[in-house]
C-alpha cells in the first residue's frame, strides 16, 4: 500500500469524525441518563423524549455535513459501511431473542446503538481497504 | 474496467495528487481509478476526458463485447 493511496478524504476529515464521535457519545450519555430510575421518576416522559430528540439533531447535522464534503468514492465507502451496519444490527436484533432464551439479559437500546456504530466503524475500515 | 489514466498522467508528469486536485477528488480516488478498483461516475468520466482532451472511450475500456444493436420489431 503506497503512502499516496493511504490518504483519503475520509482519513483527512479527522475533525469531522471527532465531532461525530463527540456528538454520538453525548447522545448515548443522554439516552442512558434518560433511562435512569432517578431521572424517570422526576422528569416527565415527554420532556425526556424531547431531550433525546434534541440531542439527535446535532448528530444528524454533523453527519450530513460530513457526507456533503465527501468525494464520490468516499461516499460509496460510507454507503457500503452503512449497509453493513444495517445488516449487522438487524441480524443481531433478530438473533438475540434466541440468546435471551438461553439466559442472556434483555437487549438494551444502548447496546443496539453500540452494535450500529461499531459495525459502521468496521465497515469504513474494511471498505476503505478495498479501494487501496 | 481497464483505463489509460496512469499513462496519460505520466505523459504530463503529474502526480496522483496533481490529478486529484484538478478533478476535485481525493488521491485515493485517483489511485482506485488507475488500479481499476473503482469505476468513475459519468460526470467524473466526462471531467477526466475533458481534462485529457480525449473521448471517454479512448480512456476507458469496458473489456466487454460490443452490445448488439437490435432493430425494434
Amino acid at each position: 500500500m503506497s503512502a499516496v493511496a493511504s490518504e483519503s478524504t475520509l482519513s483527512r476529515n479527522r475533525k469531522g469524525w471527532f465531532q461525530f464521535l463527540g456528538v454520538a457519545g453525548a447522545l448515548l450519555a443522554i439516552s442512558i441518563a434518560a433511562g435512569l430510575p432517578a431521572i424517570t421518576r422526576t422528569i416527565s416522559p415527554a420532556l425526556l423524549i424531547a431531550a433525546v430528540l434534541a440531542a439527535a439533531g446535532p448528530l444528524v447535522a454533523v453527519f450530513g455535513g460530513m457526507l456533503r464534503d465527501l468525494g464520490e468514492l468516499e461516499r460509496r465507502i460510507v454507503s457500503e459501511a452503512l449497509a453493513l451496519s444495517f445488516i449487522a444490527t438487524i441480524s443481531a436484533m433478530f438473533a438475540y431473542p434466541f440468546l435471551e432464551g438461553l439466559g442472556l439479559p434483555p437487549l438494551r437500546p444502548q447496546t443496539v446503538a453500540f452494535v450500529l456504530v461499531a459495525s459502521f466503524a468496521v465497515g469504513i475500515e474494511r471498505f476503505s481497504r478495498r479501494y487501496q | 474496467m481497464k483505463n489509460s489514466l496512469r499513462v496519460l498522467r505520466a505523459e504530463r508528469n503529474w502526480s496522483q495528487a496533481d490529478l486529484a486536485d484538478q478533478l476535485g477528488v481525493s488521491r485515493q480516488t485517483v489511485n482506485a481509478l488507475e488500479t481499476g478498483k473503482y469505476d468513475p461516475s459519468l460526470p467524473l468520466a466526462f471531467k477526466i476526458a475533458r481534462l485529457f482532451d480525449r473521448l471517454i472511450e479512448d480512456i476507458f475500456d469496458p473489456e466487454e463485447p460490443e452490445i448488439a444493436h437490435r432493430r425494434p420489431a
